[in-house]
């Protein structure tokens, strides 16, 4: 198959499909590499854990180049419990403001001697050198987050890497999440000032209002997307 | 008809019909799947599912040929009433579909191999990485994107004066991407060549987010990771000296996966969509 042209170094496949719509080759290749946070399969824990980077295509770890980031950023979610998600235990559900009070405990924590993995990695975070990828819906979350996310950096003096993820409502907090884009803010040496600090990744590519945090989503962004 | 919305989105309905049709089931039977056939299921075809005299004037005009990717709703109408759809949508539907080829279904591959490595395999053909030692050349691109610093811009495109690019992979590197007047007196003796097609060469997609890699088969708790303690519902075991209990995805991984290598030779049809 034409497409399967792989190699280590560049991965690269027909884009037929996205041009000229549907062609029989343009569906033999694609996904080269993939970004896992830990399995969570309709369970949402708060906090997620580290997610890897790796070739979907080698055949075990240690060959050269299948894990490409060890650690390639911290997932947690802030979201109101979804109706379809069972609990694990049947205990209830953590409330937003407790999952947040608990985020603000290990952003703002100094380190103090502390050890343990979370105290470690939250600090990573909290300094800028890794990456903190929050699974969140609603706007209100989400400006909650910038608003604890202005709190670290000023008391900390350091800039954060914050990723919104699923974001069904980010296009009403737009102009927010830009500012935080572009404001100078205090940087950490090696921070480029120019680089965003607040991403979004706009998941699942259809959104559907699932639960109650995602009501407010923006459909005709997505339509317009496929429209060109 | 439905589907088992919300867990599989009820608004893929028409998409599912799609890649149906694109997997080989005949286009009238592809409409019909979304049309005649569930309001048959449902006991309402007097009504429903067809456009003839005395039944229900519901009828949807769509941009495109509506087995399309993308083909979307330009009118509405339920009972004979054109719905408010569209009225307070900013984009234009079916900007870029003038051609008349929109109107026309999209092209199928024949899936003959397939069909032949699906019974040979009883329903499971090995998914082998095709790699390539060999030089590779891709004739009639008509466009090569590559990462750049300010995201995914041209490297080549070919033009109305000089159609067919063609470029020249070797050891996974680009060679030559140009014209062919260009790139031709690089093309080894022996190398493996692909005609595009008219298509274009871009870098692969990454996943993210998924729980490829780390899960086999959903529901079945044996094929994959287990699910993390979660230190809100329940105690982390204190062996883990971590009361926040955060682990790294890296120590599951696992490779070969079915699901992983679908991602790799074939879920782009999903990210397109």
């Amino acid at each position: 198959m034409l497409c399967t042209l792989f190699s280590s170094s560049v991965g690269w496949f027909s884009l037929n499909a996205i041009l000229s719509e549907y062609r029989s080759i343009a569906y033999r290749a694609g996904v080269t590499a993939a970004t896992s946070p830990p399995y969570t399969f309709f369970f949402e824990p708060t906090f997620t854990g580290l997610s890897a980077t790796f070739r979907t295509g080698a055949p075990h770890a240690l060959t050269k180049g299948a894990v490409i980031q060890r650690v390639s950023a911290l997932h947690c979610a802030i979201r109101r419990p979804n109706a379809l998600v069972q609990q694990k235990g049947h205990v209830q559900t953590p409330s937003v403001s407790t999952r947040i009070a608990v985020l603000r405990r290990l952003l703002l924590a100094d380190v103090d001697g502390r050890t343990g993995e979370t105290t470690k990695w939250f600090t990573r975070a909290a300094d800028g050198a890794l990456p903190l990828i929050i699974d969140v819906g609603s706007a209100d979350v989400m400006a909650a987050l910038l608003e604890l996310k202005e709190e670290v950096e000023q008391k900390r003096g350091t800039r954060m890497r914050v990723v919104f993820s699923g974001a069904a409502e980010a296009h009403l907090l737009a102009k927010e999440i830009g500012k935080h884009i572009q404001q100078p803010g205090k940087m950490v040496p090696d921070c480029d000032p120019g680089r965003a600090r607040v991403g979004v990744i706009l998941t699942p590519p259809r959104p559907i209002p699932e639960t109650w945090d995602d009501k407010r989503m923006y459909v005709e962004v997505l339509e317009a997307l496929i429209l060109g | 008809m439905q589907t088992d919305h919300p867990v599989l989105n009820g608004r893929y309905l028409l998409y599912e019909a799609q890649e149906a049709y694109h997997y080989g089931l005949p286009l009238q039977l592809a409409l019909a799947s979304v049309t005649t056939a569930p309001a048959t299921a449902a006991g309402l075809s007097h009504r429903l599912g067809s456009l003839r005299p005395g039944m229900d004037a519901d009828v949807v005009l769509w941009d495109s040929h509506p087995l399309r990717l993308g083909a979307t709703p330009v009118t509405v109408w339920v009972d004979g009433i054109i719905q408010p759809l569209g009225t307070e949508i900013s984009v234009l539907v079916g900007k870029g579909k003038e051609a008349p080829e929109w109107r026309e279904p999209p092209n199928v591959p024949n899936w003959k191999q397939e069909r032949q490595e699906a019974l040979k395999w009883d329903g499971l053909p090995p998914l082998e990485v095709d790699r390539v030692s060999e030089v590779v050349v891709f004739a009639n691109v008509s466009a090569v994107l590559i990462r750049g610093a300010e995201g995914i811009e041209p490297m080549f495109h070919s033009s109305a004066a000089h159609p067919g690019g063609v470029v020249i992979i070797d050891s996974g590197k680009i060679i030559c991407a140009g014209i062919s007047t260009v790139c031709n007196h690089l093309v080894p003796n022996r190398a493996r060549l692909v005609d595009l097609e008219g298509g274009v060469l871009a870098p692969a997609f990454i996943s993210f987010g998924s729980n490829l890699g780390l899960q086999e088969i959903a529901y079945e708790p044996s094929t994959g990771d287990g699910l993390p303690f979660d230190p809100f519902s329940e105690d982390v075991p204190g062996i883990l000296r971590d009361p926040g209990g955060i682990v790294q995805a890296a120590d599951a991984l696992e490779f070969q996966t079915r699901n992983a290598l679908y991602a790799l030779l074939i879920l782009c049809r999903v990210v397109l969509s």
